[in-house]
């Protein structure tokens, strides 16, 4: 359970974080998983959270109501960037990578981006890659 | 005094600064700039409590200001200060650019004529007038070129937010599309890997919400369609009462639901002359919302009433539901695709419908609310009786 990778998924959509939760269970991916569907509560949930327990990676929906992904990488980016440099954040959407590589690769606190919906092979070719070789967690 | 007016008349008249780029250039000017510019010769704008915030050199010379008033209140004296005052008090009372025409100034002998334009907008939480001045000598030969010259640039600035209208939309349509779309196809190949029948159970509930939502985005969109295309403009009397009841009727299911309770009254105002499935549209979204929006542990109450004012018909819909952050999230209000609240289903394109509706029939929103309390839309219909 302690080489298990701590995920903090985002999307007021609760289909897609049903479905990534499904399938780190069906593909059994070293993930441990918090699901929260708005970006106010995410943040909530960050400035709470002990160091160890903070997520290694969060993956944000782009497109959420009242502020976007990309708001909420600046509110990351301002609070908890500096305190956990390990801490990967992707952005994710349904729609084409082309549409949004110049702002996520621009944006500094931005790690990559995640075509929906999430799957063994997004977390394999993208976000593995950067992940450090040191293991995290408890 | 700063120039300020580039920068806020840019804003109005461009709401997406990605537009300016893309206008063309005229003497290392875009077409924006440039407008804002000429316009900038002859223009004030207003602030809160009258404030002068800019005067423009020409009308700093066309009204002879010995030295920079603070205040429309310090201006001279005489019939421009009158319709100038005269004119922000229209504007600031509905809310919606005015304009006053061939205003005469001097004698027979030697008189100029002014058009002035007023047009209220928000910028930073703060409301502004910027007020254009057309100045002319003679009303008989120069208002038509000026005239022309001023439809020009007004119909490009009309173009201009169309074009961001439309490219607002077209993005939020696709992806509202699309969504329920990668559910739907993503669930199809988790359905197959399960093994338990209540997990299959759940995702086949999940893919059926992914298809209602994607029916309500469509039914939402051919509205909105039919709406600009200008279909079913037939204007009629209609009786509140029973559009009221026939809205009702249509959220049938979700009353059941949430069982409001209803206070209505039309006494004071029971009829209106106005296109029926406007109205029919109008009321429906806001009751829908009213319901959609309501607090867990209140019972919820909706409130409707109309009132006449001169030739408006105000429709007044209250409730004490969730509320919102208006000071926050307000300018998100109108905007399709776009919703104030994670914990609720939406298209997003309710309010957006019902706000051109009503624009276009030269009426307006005004929204009261306050988080955790509830809230109040206050609709100006102008009759068309």
């Amino acid at each position: 359970m302690n080489d298990k990778l701590k995920f903090l998924f985002i999307d007021q959509n609760a289909a897609f974080n049903f479905f990534a939760e499904n399938v780190i269970e069906l593909d059994c991916l070293p993930i441990k998983a918090r699901f929260e569907l708005n970006p106010d509560r995410s943040l909530h949930h960050l400035r709470s959270c002990e160091a160890r327990d903070f997520p290694r990676v969060i993956i944000a929906e782009i497109n959420m109501p009242l502020y976007n992904g990309f708001e909420f990488a600046d509110r990351f980016s301002a609070e908890f960037a500096a305190m956990h440099p390990d801490c990967l954040l992707f952005l994710t959407s349904n729609m084409e990578k082309r549409k949004y590589i110049q702002q996520i690769e621009a944006h500094p606190a931005i790690a990559g981006f995640l075509r929906k919906p999430f799957s063994k092979k997004s977390f394999e070719k993208v976000i593995q890659p950067q992940l450090s070789t040191v293991a995290v967690g408890s | 005094m700063e120039r300020v007016i580039p920068e806020l008349t840019v804003l109005k008249r461009a709401s997406n600064k990605a537009l300016i780029d893309q206008l063309p250039q005229k003497d290392g000017l875009s077409l924006v700039d440039f407008m804002a510019w000429k316009y900038a010769s002859h223009t004030l704008l207003v602030g809160g409590n009258s404030t002068l915030h800019f005067i423009g050199p020409a009308f700093r010379e066309l009204a002879q200001l010995p030295d920079s008033p603070r205040s429309v209140e310090d201006l001279p004296d005489g019939l421009l200060k009158w319709s100038i005052t005269k004119g922000l008090e229209t504007s600031a009372s509905c809310q919606m650019a005015c304009t006053m025409k061939q205003i005469q100034v001097g004698n027979k002998k030697q008189s100029r004529y002014f058009d002035l334009k007023f047009e209220p907008f928000d910028w930073n939480g703060q409301a502004y007038v910027e007020v254009e001045i057309l100045a002319y000598t003679d009303c008989r030969t120069e208002p038509p070129a000026l005239a022309r010259q001023h439809l020009a640039l007004m119909k490009i600035d009309e173009l201009l937010s169309e074009k961001s209208f439309l490219d607002t939309f077209v993005q939020g349509a696709a992806h509202d599309l699309k969504g329920p779309l990668v559910v739907i196809k993503s669930y199809v190949d988790l359905i197959r890997r399960f093994e338990q029948k209540a997990k299959k159970e759940e995702a086949l509930e999940i893919m059926k919400t992914a298809a209602i939502r994607l029916e309500n985005t469509l039914k939402g969109l051919e509205e909105l369609i039919n709406f600009r295309s200008g279909k079913s403009q037939k204007i009629q009397a209609i009786e509140f009462e029973t559009l009221f009841r026939n809205a009702r009727f249509q959220l049938e299911v979700e009353i059941l639901k949430a069982k409001p309770h209803f206070e209505y009254s039309f006494e004071q105002t029971p009829t209106i002359h106005y296109i029926k499935p406007y109205l029919n549209s109008i009321m429906y979204n806001l009751l829908s919302n009213a319901i959609k929006y309501a607090r867990p542990e209140v019972p919820l109450s909706i409130k409707v009433h109309t009132e006449q004012q001169d030739d408006t018909v105000v429709l007044v819909i209250r409730d004490n539901g969730i509320g919102m952050d208006l000071q926050q999230y307000g300018h998100l209000l109108f905007e399709p695709f776009q919703r104030l609240c994670t914990e609720r289903e939406g298209t997003g394109l309710g309010l957006s419908l019902v706000n051109k509706m009503v624009r276009r029939n030269g009426g307006r929103i005004e929204v009261e609310s306050q988080l955790g309390q509830g809230t109040c839309f206050r609709i100006y219909l102008k009759s068309y009786s």
